[in-house]
């Protein structure tokens, strides 16, 4: 089974972060990347609008808008072209920083060799749910523990990175290995054929916190609405 | 906030809201002598007055506690105010370590967090100051001699 198959069959979570580039070059794309980029759509919706106010409007509204797009425009065109990718190179066996604007003054930078990169699923400590893959410091939310663990099987397999899992027996790390030598077993991991792995929960916990604490709350209120009403109703016979 | 108590080498109990019923007195000084001395006939004030005496009820019965019991080998976490709320019991085998991590959206709040054996996380005490936050989870990690991890990331938020 090639890589590109292989690729496909990932989740779509998995697969938004790990992008397939050209010539087989896979690369994940940097939190700064992200940041940049949410920035730059924050800054396009208010300059989208201000360019719209400077061509309704006219006198010294338009003039101040139109100073203000002016200097949006610029911003935003830096700030949507930022790239920042992981790549995995196999040829060279080295992660490499990939950085540019607007695919122009490619800079790439060597990282850690691939057989020195670790690669960890490890659990969103906010959430009680989801999975998330961490590389260099850098976080990337999967999503379930499946769909983690075959991003980590996927680099391990074909960047020979090394997987570590931190989920099954946290807070302690162990390397992840592939259960059975076939491909297959990837893809069977994928559509959740595996029953022996250990996403399968015999007991599932509901925390306090996920119950519905409000409904049970309000109930003594209609009992005092009932006392209530009594309490009228004695007051003004008395009164 | 939460309060350890030691009740015996095998069971623990982290209590929260003790003085909760100082805040009662004030709700029940409105609510009693109106109550007694009969309430207006208007919707609006039995209806107003019905959430006061629900307010107060809760500020005066509520009782959270997390529970360690070694000699039945659980931890319950409880919620009850005079009748239950909500309640969790995990066998104490099941629980691999406590963390204190950020609350999911919020701003220098932190959680105390408990991860089990099956992988899945469940929440203890939510939106604490870091501090307390520690303190609970390590007398929690202690008691039950597991580990006590901090998970809190700087970044956003």
């Amino acid at each position: 089974m090639s890589i590109q198959t292989d690729y496909s069959s990932l989740s779509k979570g998995a697969r938004w972060h790990l992008k397939a580039g050209v010539e087989g070059r896979y690369y994940l794309i940097g939190s700064s990347q992200v940041t940049w980029i949410i920035i730059g759509l924050i800054a396009l919706v208010s300059g989208l609008s201000s360019a719209f106010m400077a061509i309704v409007l006219s006198g010294a509204e338009q003039v101040i808008y139109t100073v203000v797009t002016f200097l949006l425009w610029p911003f935003i065109i830096l700030a949507l072209g930022r790239r920042h990718h992981f790549v995995f190179d196999r040829h060279q066996g080295q992660l490499l920083h990939r950085k540019s604007w607007w695919g122009l003054f490619v800079k790439e930078l060597p990282g850690p060799p691939l057989s020195e990169l670790k690669v960890v699923v490890a659990p969103i400590a906010e959430l009680s749910e989801g999975c998330q893959l961490e590389v260099l410091k850098q976080r990337f939310t999967v999503g379930s523990l499946e769909q983690t663990r075959q991003l980590a099987l996927f680099l391990h397999r074909y960047f020979k990175v090394q997987a570590v899992d931190r989920v099954t027996e946290w807070p302690e790390e162990r390397p992840l290995v592939l259960p059975v030598t076939e491909p297959e077993a990837v893809m069977a991991i994928a559509v959740g054929k595996d029953n022996k792995g250990p996403s399968v929960l015999p007991v599932t916990y509901r925390g306090v916190w996920e119950r519905y604490i409000v409904l049970k709350l309000v109930w003594p209120f209609p009992l005092f609405v009932i006392l209530g009403v009594l309490s009228m109703l004695i007051g003004n016979r008395g009164g | 906030m939460g309060h350890w108590i030691e009740i015996s080498p095998t069971q623990g109990k982290l209590v929260f809201g003790r003085r909760a019923w100082m805040w009662a007195i004030p709700f029940l000084l409105l609510v009693i002598p109106t109550g007694l001395t009969g309430l207006p006939g208007e919707p609006p004030m039995i209806l107003g007055w019905a959430l006061a005496a629900t307010f107060s009820w809760h500020l005066l019965c509520v009782r959270h506690s997390i529970a360690i019991d070694k000699n039945r080998g659980v931890l319950i976490h409880s919620l009850s105010s005079l009748y239950p709320i909500a309640r969790l019991e995990v066998p104490l085998d099941e629980i691999s370590g406590f963390y204190v991590s950020r609350a999911a959206f919020e701003r220098r709040r932190y959680s105390v967090m408990m991860s089990l054996s099956n992988g899945q996380r469940i929440c203890l005490v939510k939106r604490g100051v870091r501090q307390e936050a520690e303190r609970q989870g390590q007398y929690l990690a202690d008691f039950c001699q597991r580990p006590l991890k901090d998970e809190v990331r700087e970044g956003f938020g």
